[in-house]
């Protein structure tokens, strides 16, 4: 089986809680590093934008380092280092050669552990955010995904927010706001630290434990709880109108699940076969293939700690707007009808277990795994089970996940070029077809 | 690169095979000599929309099996065109990379150019141009393009000029396969976990039966010397902030000033051995210091592609808002000009050629890269230039660097592009 042994796989946990995973894999001559730490957008309260702004400022002045000091001990040794905050949690990703291995790890803890928010360097942060929200706000894939979000997810869950922040929460945050949001969320225990590479193991445990052992525990913590979105009784639609443009972009869906829910694989096998799976499953078939409206007509599933979207998101002529939807409402009535062919189940499969040796095909690739696998608590044979997980997911689970998808009661948002001033410019509210 | 088998079988096809044993995957790409600069006016985009059709079927892969054969296996395969080639890649358990070589033989020769599947393809390549034209910096890039280049075909843009997508038939497409589909067109790279041996056996298996092919007739335009600066202001709405590209004309990939001209762009921006990739190094080159810590823009780029004819280096930068692109622009000179006029210390030289090195290495994480790098090396240049360049950056000197920032980073080789938003669009949004 084309999975990853585990039995040069080592996990140790800190006595300060963190947790380390280590994978040697000879003869690549490089290491990769991922380190990340539970705290995201879905901590940031009424202040979207927190927390993004604290993973961006992460890499722009430590107790150790200035911003440029740090940039230029990496770039003398070619390595990468980068920080970012998402929704759920802050990535700190990097790589070098293996014998630079020590100047990454040390590095990459005084990132995480001791950023200091220097004034001058959180003002430059500042206009590089509120330039991407303002960039944002008129790219047609982000406007519409905005959209979606809004009406999708009650006010106050992490994923009603912009991704982006907003604007006038990134103008108003202070130096202070960064630290106190770092010094309360950033904390061993919900956090994790994997090497990959051409590394010896016991010394690179050390290495980490010199560099991460000092963290200091704030005390591990339980993922909130957000009110979940009510069923819609009937679709709904809203359009937001850019100048300047030419294509329209389109969200369809409702709510998913979480990754750790029990429904989590049916569901993602759901999605495969309906929109992911070949020229992007039964929705590319009939969007592009068949009715050439679109390039780009797939269904994708942000299944993480929260339970975020299951979308279908299409770019299409304005013209052609409510073609592609009636096209994908009637692919996925379809398939909810009748349910995938057996053929599609089995490609569905032997897919997901075949790509498990491709998606580890880079110390990278194989370190984000083992951060998947950390995360989401899968345990230490993941990778070896995982061929068994997939085969063991009935069609009758496949069915009821495909039902899930909120058919009767979805969500649609739409941005778009400006109308052409001959036709009708009033703003719009309708039900969908 | 070390290992790597260099053959060429009768019918033309040239093969490059390494093995890489850490990881049980193989990767297999095809590149052929044809993209935009093959492409004469009236006929632009027929690369890239050729290379759409390639993913239809043959006879003995109906539509719709390509597909499944490679995903069953769980695979990843896709293509892409670009000016000088189209490149056809899979990456798949090594187990089975076989089926890869059989598929990419049979698609070479056999694909199906169906009258209707050509006009539903015409539609999703217009609607991936219309959604390239959403982004101001995708049209300033094209405006600028256009401009630098007055005779030569890199003029064009890849995705072709949507009057002529309109136009092209499906008898103008069969016609560009059969001109450049073919073995003597055309560079194999395989690299993964397999026997050299027989994965040469395989290729020969599945592709001397391929009939070599006419060769095709080269680009004959060349561009004149530029003999002054050209620029060109987009305004229009739909953007939220200003973007600034700058290109300078560059010598073809084999010219011996390119190695220079990468440490040149290292040192701008950070070192890239493969134009693709986002680099390494950056936050501590001269650019991002001026333009992205000084407060000027929220992103730089310098893009060096080695190609075939001579062809641009560009210098981008998304402008932040609040500021005046010509701020972007005086200290994007600011900057050239202290290359003119004053030595590189070695130190930010060295640490360009850390950056080299350490890239040469991660070439060795993961074939499906180093597939990639070997590929685009052979159709640009030929097969044995990503080694030779890897150690020419080595020996680049202070004044070498000097030397090219002189002759080419100058105001009369140089195209300047500002997108500055259209105020009146701005505020025109409406939400329902």
């Amino acid at each position: 089986m084309s999975t990853i042994a585990t039995a040069d796989l080592v996990r140790v946990v800190l006595p300060n809680g963190l947790p380390v995973l280590l994978k040697p894999l000879p003869g690549t001559g490089a290491t990769s590093l991922f380190a990340f730490a539970k705290a995201g957008g879905m901590l940031d309260g009424d202040r979207p934008g927190l927390a993004r702004f604290v993973g961006s400022m992460l890499m722009h002045g430590t107790r150790a380092r200035s911003a440029q000091q740090l940039a230029e001990d990496l770039d003398a040794i070619g390595a990468s280092l980068s920080a970012a905050s998402g929704l759920e949690i802050t990535t700190v990703v990097g790589r070098a050669l293996s014998a630079d291995l020590p100047v990454l790890v040390a590095a990459a803890a005084e990132v995480l552990l001791t950023p200091t928010f220097p004034p001058d360097e959180t003002e430059k942060i500042r206009g590089q955010l509120v330039t991407a929200v303002r960039v944002n706000a008129l790219d047609t894939r982000a406007a519409a995904e905005r959209l979606f979000r809004r009406m999708t997810y009650p006010v106050g869950h992490p994923h009603s927010r912009p991704p982006d922040g907003d604007e006038t929460v990134l103008t108003s945050l202070t130096p202070g706001d960064l630290l106190a949001f770092h010094g309360r969320h950033f904390t061993p225990e919900e956090a994790a630290v994997i090497v990959a590479g051409e590394i010896d193991g016991s010394a690179t445990m050390e290495l980490i434990q010199q560099a991460f052992g000092g963290w200091r525990s704030t005390g591990a913590w339980a993922l909130p709880r957000f009110t979940p979105p009510a069923p819609l009784d009937g679709p709904r639609r809203a359009s937001l109108h850019l100048p300047g443009k030419t294509q329209a972009d389109l969200v369809l869906g409702g709510p998913g699940v979480a990754r750790t829910d029990d429904r989590y694989y049916a569901v993602m096998m759901a999605n495969l076969v309906l929109g992911q799976l070949g020229m992007m499953g039964r929705i590319g078939e009939s969007v592009r293939e068949r009715q050439g409206m679109a390039y780009y007509a797939y269904s994708d599933l942000r299944a993480a700690l929260l339970d975020g979207p299951w979308w279908v998101r299409a770019g299409v002529n304005p013209a052609n707007v409510d073609r592609a939807v009636t096209a994908i409402v009637h692919e996925i009535r379809t398939l909810q009808h009748d349910g995938p062919e057996d053929d599609e189940l089995t490609d569905a499969r032997r897919f997901l277990v075949g790509s498990l040796a491709v998606r580890l095909e880079t110390t990278q690739g194989i370190a984000q795994a083992l951060a998947d696998v950390e995360l989401y608590g899968l345990g230490l044979d993941y990778l070896e089970r995982y061929p068994s997980i997939i085969e063991g997911v009935s069609r009758d689970a496949i069915m009821a996940a495909i039902n899930q998808f909120p058919i009767d009661g979805y969500v649609l948002a739409v941005a778009a070029p400006e109308p052409s001033p001959a036709a009708d410019s009033a703003p719009r509210s309708h039900p969908a077809a | 690169m070390e290992d790597v088998h260099v053959s060429r079988l009768s019918n033309g096809l040239t093969v490059l095979i390494q093995e890489a044993h850490a990881a049980p995957v193989a990767a297999f790409w095809v590149w052929y000599r044809v993209g935009s600069r093959n492409e004469r006016p009236g006929l632009t985009g027929i690369s890239h929309w050729v290379e759409h059709m390639l993913f239809k079927g043959t006879p003995a892969h109906p539509p719709g099996m390509l597909t499944r054969l490679v995903d069953r296996l769980g695979g990843r395969w896709n293509a892409f065109t670009w000016k000088d080639y189209t490149a056809y890649f899979e990456l798949l358990p090594a187990a089975h990379i076989d089926v890869a070589v059989r598929l990419e033989a049979d698609r070479m020769q056999n694909t199906i150019f169906d009258d209707q599947v050509v006009g539903s393809e015409r539609t999703v390549i217009i609607s991936e141009r219309e959604g390239a034209e959403n982004f101001p910096s995708y049209s300033l890039y094209e405006e600028v393009e256009a401009l630098a280049f007055k005779v030569h075909p890199y003029r064009q843009p890849v995705i072709g000029w949507k009057t002529d997508l309109r136009l092209i038939t499906r008898d103008d497409l069969y016609g560009h396969y059969r001109a450049y589909y073919h073995p003597a067109n055309a560079i194999i790279v395989a690299v993964g976990d397999f026997d050299a041996a027989h994965m040469a056996d395989a290729v020969a298996g599945a592709f001397d039966p391929v009939p070599a092919g006419k060769s095709s007739s080269g680009v004959r335009a060349e561009e004149p010397p530029q003999e002054g600066e050209r620029r060109t202001v987009l305004r229009r709405p739909g953007g939220a902030t200003a973007y600034f590209l700058q290109a300078f004309h560059t010598p073809a990939a084999a010219h011996p000033d390119v190695p220079a001209l990468m440490v040149l762009s290292g040192l701008l921006a950070g070192f890239r051995l493969l134009p693709f990739d986002g680099g390494t190094g950056g936050r501590s080159s001269r650019l991002y210091r001026a333009l992205v810590d000084g407060g000027l823009a929220t992103d730089i780029d310098v893009g060096f592609r080695p190609s075939i004819d001579p062809a641009l280096l560009h210098i981008s930068a998304t402008v932040r808002t609040g500021i005046d692109v010509a701020a972007v622009e005086k200290a994007v000179d600011q900057e050239l000009m202290r290359l003119h006029h004053e030595p590189v210390e070695p130190v930010e030289l060295d640490r360009v050629k850390r950056q080299a090195k350490a890239q040469v290495v991660y070439l060795r994480d993961g074939v499906f890269r180093r597939a990639l790098a070997l590929g685009v090396s052979a159709v640009v240049d030929r097969p044995e230039a990503l080694s030779s360049l890897a150690q020419a950056v080595d020996r680049i000197t202070v004044d070498d660097v000097t030397q090219v920032a002189r002759t080419y980073l100058v105001e009369r080789n140089r195209t300047v592009g500002w997108y500055v938003p259209d105020p009146a669009g701005s505020s025109r949004e409406s939400l329902s």
